[in-house]
């Protein structure tokens, strides 16, 4: 396997994440962990050990639910699907990140011109 | 409908659980699915079976931690944690009660001696009086340069002015001490009284309970006499009837109407014996003139917004002008602003202070001593931190898990020192000096909770965290090295470091204890002048019942007689002023010597002067240094004589007998001059640290004088004569009343009550730091020893004798207890300077105080080692190197 590059996950955008890759539909804790890496081109590490809690975090805080179905595999797991509030909570969030990222580029961009 | 509440906050409880044990299972499963696609994934590409499950699960990170990390973000996770932690540390405490104990019990001494000591100083120092606005209640004082400067009492005409010109006070109001002779149903009695002036109760905002205080008429020559009764009197002399308010008693011969009973808080702590009743003052004219002679006592309440310093430089012009309008009164004699409160609690501030700093001493000591047995607790425990850090316990989780321990331990420790503080209290409230303001009052009340609770909090962080920190830290060092367990020697230092600290702070608790307790032993042991034992004191004011001086004369003479008569007394003297007298009848005068130039102004002296019966140097045996005392022709017959003391003796006549000199003092406003015709030993007039006065003495024959303190010496307990003399005196008159009776030991020892508490409390501290120092270097050296059993093993069975090893092992202990005198001895003469003030005749830095507190805590150091010692002796060199 060639090695790439990994950035580490900036703080509080593996929540944003996490509700992005819900947003697409009925999944378990193993797929999401699957589909970050593979959405992100294995650039992003995801610790799958903070993965779960993050889980649960969303989970309590009533913007996912969860529900016992049988995956591809034929056997149980916990698929995760969106509330209402998940899916307010995904757009608010993903329009401030588009923003912010838009002034950081544009900011870093300017300061480009000016040491030319 | 509370039944219902109840059924259905059991079901929430219930449900809560359920769901708990779901989502655990929920997790479980969770997980468990997400490792088996993993490994599905890896082997799908090959991996091999047993490498694939070992690469997922380090993928994820392992398992526990995952769930650990995942229950911590569920709702009243930590609270649960809390429980958990709680259930766990008293099961282990449990399993471990010897230590439990130990723990508990050095944290119950500590708190419980804390708490005690912070119920005294809340009630007397830092709640302020029962008055309201208390904060705005000042005292003032005259001060004078002659007693040094020290607040005393006012004269009339400067109280006077003062009220005239003064602005910062809403109210300034002067007391008069008096008495009143109460001829009631029983036995007549004396009330302790003061003449207020107007605006008394207003100045301190108090108003009466039942009835009212004095309305602005009854303050007005002519009106009828008027009284206001505390609640202690009203209680012990009227059986609190609610119907006295409007009833006239007979004091002093005269109908006094009450008007009112003051409420129960009512307490101006201003002297050690509280006034009972108080009447109008209305003032005469001539006290518009007393100047020279000072007895009132001013109380005042500031205007809103005026400070104390603010009324000083007010009070402090003013006495500056009254010096210039009359210099030969009032010249340097100054004015002092004191707030009530400070000066309620001025005599007992320091030995508070003292023992708040001693009990903080034993606290640390306790402190120190619980972490150290926390810091065994913990290194046993080693092994099982590992295994739990090896299993992702986090180490914050760990942490917490330890202080919670620590808080358990801390909060029973608590509970015990509640327990011990109630039981001191009830000592110190029955055994306490009367001096102490307000000490009835204390009691276990929620600002003392308050005190136990903060306790809990740093005892728990300070003997709980220290070491958890500690013991967490080392562990992941052990973990990372692969360490074996045992006590680190990190660990060791910080214990052997803690030993010695707790050395050095008893070390300084035992010097103060042994210093006050040598005060004492020194000033009882010093020579009043007279012979305190098997004497009865009894002061009577004759004025009133007796108003002719000849009656007085007689008066006194028959009732001695009567009393000399009982059986079991062995002489009866009276005296004028008293050493220790309750009520101070002291009259002061100046002193000229007729056939000398008169000094210069300024220069005058003057000297107390007593009446005395021929009988009073004989009963107080008072030692005659030349030509004679007075006797029974000496009367109003005979040319006047006098007797000095040998001070005045010494001051006047250094070189020469001053006997058939001629000496003149005033008495009563007139000039009496008297041939000298003996010359007494000095006595004591306040006790053992006053220091001999010069005095003169005048025959109660020619010099019939009212206030008479009685001597009665007697053959066997002079308490059980007492009311015997009494009846003597009401044989001669039924009326009349007794300022105050008592036997002068007990007088003597009331004046050295705050010492004795003050020293006993310090002595009782003293020991409790060095028992639990003991323990501490047990503890220490304890398991030093069996740490070094195989050494010590390899020692023996090298050829080392048992002394040898006893040596070693004491010598490890006597290490440490050098090192801690060594630092004890240097606080101790840093800290000598705040208690030189409570000393009598002994140096603060004395050697021999020192020196015997440094070895009473080598030897407790030698004999906390020996069982250790003695059990290092008999280690058996086979067993001891086969161990491991």
């Amino acid at each position: 396997m060639p090695e790439t590059p990994r950035t580490d996950l900036p703080q509080g955008t593996l929540d944003l994440l996490v509700l992005r890759v819900v947003a697409g539909g009925p999944v378990h804790g193993y797929g999401i962990a699957q589909r970050i890496r593979r959405i992100s081109h294995d650039v992003l590490r995801v610790p799958q050990g903070s993965l779960y809690p993050a889980l649960h975090r969303l989970e309590n805080r009533k913007l996912l639910v969860a529900e016992w179905k049988p995956s591809d595999t034929g056997r149980g797991a916990r698929f995760y699907r969106l509330t209402p509030q998940g899916r307010a909570r995904l757009k608010a969030q993903t329009e401030s990140w588009s923003r912010l990222t838009e002034a950081v580029g544009l900011i870093l961009r300017t300061s480009g011109e000016g040491t030319r | 409908m509370p039944f219902e509440r109840w059924l259905y906050a059991w079901r929430a409880r219930l449900q809560r659980a359920l769901d708990r044990e779901r989502s655990e299972r929920d997790l479980d499963e969770e997980l468990r699915s997400h490792l088996a696609q993993e490994v599905e994934a890896l082997r799908a590409r090959g991996v091999p079976a047993a490498d694939a499950r070992r690469q997922a699960l380090a993928a994820l990170g392992g398992v526990e931690s995952v769930k650990e990390s995942v229950r911590e973000m569920r709702p009243g996770a930590s609270f649960e944690q809390v429980c958990q932690d709680v259930r766990y540390g008293v099961r282990l405490l449990r399993r471990n009660p010897g230590l439990a104990t130990a723990t508990i019990l050095t944290l119950a001494l500590g708190i419980g001696a804390a708490t005690t000591v912070f119920s005294v100083v809340d009630a007397v120092l830092l709640q302020p009086p029962s008055f309201a606005g208390s904060e705005r209640i000042v005292t003032v004082w005259q001060t004078d340069p002659e007693n040094g400067n020290q607040p005393a009492d006012v004269a009339p005409a400067n109280f006077l002015d003062w009220r005239d010109q003064a602005q910062s006070y809403e109210r300034l109001a002067a007391m008069e001490p008096t008495s009143l002779d109460f001829m009631g149903r029983d036995e007549p009695e004396v009330f302790l009284a003061s003449f207020v002036s107007e605006g008394f109760f207003q100045a301190l905002g108090v108003t009466a309970a039942h009835g009212r205080t004095f309305l602005p008429e009854e303050f007005a020559r002519g009106n009828r006499p008027v009284v206001v009764l505390t609640d202690v009197l009203w209680r012990r002399r009227f059986g609190a009837d609610p119907d006295l308010v409007g009833r006239v008693l007979r004091l002093d011969a005269q109908p006094y109407t009450v008007v009112g009973v003051l409420p129960p808080s009512f307490r101006l702590g201003l002297a050690s014996r509280e006034r009972e009743a108080f009447v109008p003052k209305i003032f005469a004219e001539y006290e518009s003139y007393i100047r020279a002679s000072s007895w009132w006592q001013v109380v005042g309440r500031l205007r809103p917004g005026v400070t104390v310093a603010e009324a000083q430089a007010e009070m402090t012009a003013i006495a500056g002008r009254l010096a210039r309008d009359h210099p030969r009164t009032n010249t340097d004699v100054g004015a002092r602003v004191i707030p009530l409160h400070t000066r309620q609690v001025a005599a007992v501030r320091p030995a508070l202070f003292l023992l708040a700093g001693a009990v903080a001493f034993v606290l640390f000591i306790a402190c120190v001593n619980a972490a150290g047995l926390m810091l065994a607790h913990n290194s046993r425990r080693r092994s099982e931190f590992a295994i739990r850090m090896a299993l992702g316990g986090g180490g914050t989780r760990l942490l917490r898990q330890l202080i919670t321990e620590s808080v358990v331990i801390a909060a029973l420790g608590a509970g015990g020192g509640l327990a011990l503080a109630a039981g001191a209290l009830d000592l110190v409230v029955a055994f306490g000096p009367a001096e102490v303001p307000r000490l009835q009052n204390v009691t276990i009340d929620t600002r003392v909770l308050g005190f136990a609770l903060l306790l809990v909090v740093v005892t728990a962080l300070g003997c709980g965290a220290a070491p958890a920190v500690r013991t967490i830290r080392e562990q992941t060092r052990a973990i990372a090295h692969g360490q074996r367990s045992g006590a680190t020697l990190g660990e060791r230092r910080l214990r052997s470091g803690l030993v010695t600290a707790e050395v050095a702070f008893t070390l300084v608790l035992l010097v103060g204890a042994g210093l006050l307790v040598q005060s004492l032993a020194r000033l009882v042991d010093v020579d009043l002048g007279f012979a305190p034992e098997n004497t009865i004191a009894m002061q009577v004011v004759a004025w009133d019942r007796h108003d002719d001086g000849a009656a007085r004369a007689n008066f006194v003479r028959q009732t001695l007689r009567e009393i000399r008569g009982l059986p079991g007394i062995e002489a009866a003297g009276a005296a004028s002023s008293f050493p220790l007298a309750m009520a101070d009848f002291t009259m002061e005068s100046a002193l000229t010597i007729p056939n000398r130039p008169a000094p210069p102004p300024g220069e005058e002296s003057s000297t107390a002067v007593s009446i005395a019966t021929p009988a009073y140097r004989e009963t107080m045996r008072i030692p005659l240094r030349q030509g004679r005392w007075f006797d029974d022709l000496d009367d109003g017959g005979r040319p006047p004589v006098a007797v000095i003391n040998d001070v005045l003796a010494r001051q006047h006549w250094p070189d020469r007998e001053p006997l058939n000199e001629r000496v003149s003092v005033r008495y009563g406003g007139q000039a009496i001059e008297a041939e000298i015709v003996g010359v007494v030993g000095s006595v004591r007039p306040r006790g053992f640290d006053s220091q001999p006065r010069p005095e003169l003495f005048l025959p109660h024959a020619q010099v019939p004088h009212g206030e008479m303190t009685y001597l009665v010496r007697t053959a066997r307990d002079p308490a059980t004569v007492i009311s015997a003399v009494q009846q003597a005196v009401w044989s001669v008159d039924p009326l009349q009343t007794f300022y105050s009776v008592a036997t002068v030991d007990q007088l003597l020892r009331d004046t050295t009550a705050t010492r004795r508490f003050t020293g006993g409390l310090l002595s009782l501290f003293g020991l409790m730091a060095l028992v639990l120092a003991a323990v501490g270097i047990y503890g220490v050296i304890g398991e030093a020893t069996s740490r070094r059993t195989r050494e010590i093993g390899l020692r023996s069975a090298l050829g080392a004798r048992a002394w040898e090893i006893v040596g070693m092992v004491v010598g490890g202990a006597v290490r440490l207890a050098v090192a801690g005198v060594a630092l004890g001895v240097i606080v101790a003469i840093g800290l000598s300077r705040s208690i030189s003030n409570l000393l009598f005749d002994v140096a603060p830095t004395d050697f021999a105080t020192l020196a015997t507190a440094s070895l009473l805590l080598l030897a407790v150091a030698v004999i906390a080692a020996s069982v250790p010692a003695w059990r290092a002796s008999r280690v058996d060199p086979v067993s001891a190197l086969r161990v491991e």
